[in-house]
């Protein structure tokens, strides 16, 4: 098996290189590279292509950001009873868009942003954007400022709904 | 008693087995790949802990549930009671002057309960409207709630114009006599477990299965051997985990007193066992896959152990003749002779060495 790590989002823009010793699988873990679609990636020597350290906090919190409310939800028969799981992991701005929006929805998709990345430990919100609701394009465009706290490095990532 | 794990800890063991491996995927944040697959693992291994603890109820009368309990029942003939019909008479009168004939698949309703009750009568019913009818019904479905008070008022989408009572008769003062009564419930597990308790404990009662079965319910005994030496006298002995000491076997002996019949004496001893080492020169197939064939003769010779009982003697033959078609050649080195045990001493095996030459 051999480790590599590849960027596959557009969406978002690093500000600070983290360096490379923040980078170390110990320190976060490594994890497989799955694209948007939930494909495995595999790397150049024909092996599942693995990501690790702050690149691994950005694509877990890119992913996080990319489930819709139940998506990751899961219910188990257990020996208590039917037992649901993991339905804290969602971006509940998924609920806004088969909705009509308005002035408030910004400020209440923002909202919901800030509450979905701020449940993810591993890194620390500095802000949530949200532009003005542009009725000509019907697109409001969201931007969150983070920072992963292993490295310390900071990045921003840009949300169009 | 087999205690289902929580879906975490599984999962925790999930991960800790990836750390042992040095798993190149090793991130157990919530999402990743490692987790997900492990949540899914949980999910399998949770519904396997369920059966598990299932199959451990069954092992004892107090927490073996459904068809568990039927089971157990069915050892001592005994069988859950079925739900029932009630059963009563419903008075008829027409308020027509013309004479109305009921068939006997006639079907009355209570408008209020919708309990239903079909006649329980062949043959057509003649009513009239100056006297009241008598007619046996019984409820179509089963069950406690099927029973209705003397003077509830039935109904006939086909007979309009007759009018149904419950009861049999009516008092001087008119009012009618005679419930529908007798709908039963299936016996719940509570009661049948009760009922089968009763069978244990009631006349008979020191017959050795029982005995044996109440002394295996309890918490300090694994295995129990019952021995009726003469008529009056029974000998027991007790496999534990650890050694029973002389107060718990008093315990035991007070514990099992109710149920043995008045005058018996009964013997309650600690099991000892007689250990041997067992030693087998294997020559496998030549196509053998070692450690698969290690096992299998490992676990027969593990399962004829198991399979004595108490004062049994133990024969190397027996070994010789269930490993020979797993193996080109099979010698037992040792025991080499029979292992004869006292008669309150079990034959158990301390260690088990096989041998294996490839060699032809």
């Amino acid at each position: 098996m051999t480790y590599q790590r590849r960027f596959t989002s557009r969406s978002f823009t690093r500000r600070v290189e983290a360096r490379p010793e923040d980078r170390l699988p110990s320190i976060t873990g490594a994890d497989a590279i799955m694209e948007h679609q939930g494909d495995l990636v595999v790397s150049p020597e024909g092996d599942i292509a693995i990501t690790t350290g702050s690149d691994l906090i950005i694509k877990g919190l890119i992913r996080r950001l990319g489930t819709p409310p139940s998506g990751y939800r899961r219910y188990v028969q257990t020996a208590n009873g039917l037992q649901r799981l993991d339905s804290s992991y969602a971006d509940e701005l998924y609920d806004y868009l088969s909705s009509p929006l308005t002035k408030m929805s910004a400020a209440q998709m923002r909202a919901a942003l800030r509450k979905a990345a701020d449940l993810d430990g591993r890194v620390s919100i500095i802000d949530v954007q949200a532009s003005k609701y542009e009725y000509a394009s019907s697109r409001i465009t969201l931007t969150i400022t983070y920072r992963v706290k292993s490295s310390s490095e900071l990045s921003t990532l840009n949300l169009t709904v | 008693m087999f205690t289902p794990r929580e879906i975490s800890s599984i999962q925790q063991s999930y991960f800790a087995a990836l750390a042992e491996v040095d798993s190149a995927v090793n991130d157990i944040a919530q999402g990743s790949f490692a987790y997900t697959i492990a949540r899914a693992n949980a999910a399998v291994v949770a519904s396997q802990d369920i059966a598990l603890r299932d199959l451990s109820n069954s092992a004892y009368l107090s927490r073996a549930r459904g068809s568990q309990l039927d089971e157990w029942a069915a050892t001592f003939r005994l069988k859950r009671a079925g739900a029932s019909p009630s059963t009563g008479y419903v008075l008829a009168i027409s308020n027509d002057k013309e004479l109305v004939f009921l068939p006997s698949d006639t079907i009355l309703t209570d408008l209020k309960t919708g309990v239903q009750v079909r006649m329980d009568r062949t043959g057509t019913v003649e009513v009239n409207d100056y006297t009241e009818v008598v007619i046996p019904v019984r409820t179509v479905r089963l069950g406690s709630t099927t029973r209705l008070p003397a003077g509830t008022e039935l109904f006939s989408p086909r007979y309009p114009s007759v009018a149904f009572t419950v009861g049999y008769t009516r008092s001087v003062s008119g009012e009618y006599c005679g419930s529908l009564e007798g709908g039963t419930d299936t016996e719940s597990d509570g009661d049948f477990r009760r009922r089968i308790s009763d069978a244990l404990t009631t006349a008979g009662s020191s017959s050795e299965t029982r005995l044996k079965i109440l002394l295996e319910e309890n918490e300090l005994v694994n295995r129990a051997y019952v021995n009726t030496k003469v008529a009056g006298i029974v000998e027991i002995w007790v496999d534990s985990l650890n050694i029973l000491t002389q107060s718990q076997l008093l315990e035991l002996e007070a514990y099992i007193n109710p149920y043995t019949a008045a005058g018996t004496i009964v013997s309650i001893g600690s099991l000892q066992r007689k250990y041997v080492d067992v030693g087998v020169f294997v020559r496998p197939f030549a196509s053998a896959d070692l450690d698969r064939l290690s096992d299998q003769l490992a676990s027969t010779i593990k399962y004829l152990f198991n399979s004595l009982t108490i004062g049994e003697t133990f024969s190397p033959l027996v070994i010789q003749s269930s490993l020979a078609p797993l193996a080109r050649d099979v010698r037992v080195i040792s025991p080499t002779s029979e292992v004869v045990p006292q008669p309150y001493e079990l034959v158990s095996y301390r260690a088990i060495d096989l041998t294996f030459s490839t060699q032809s």
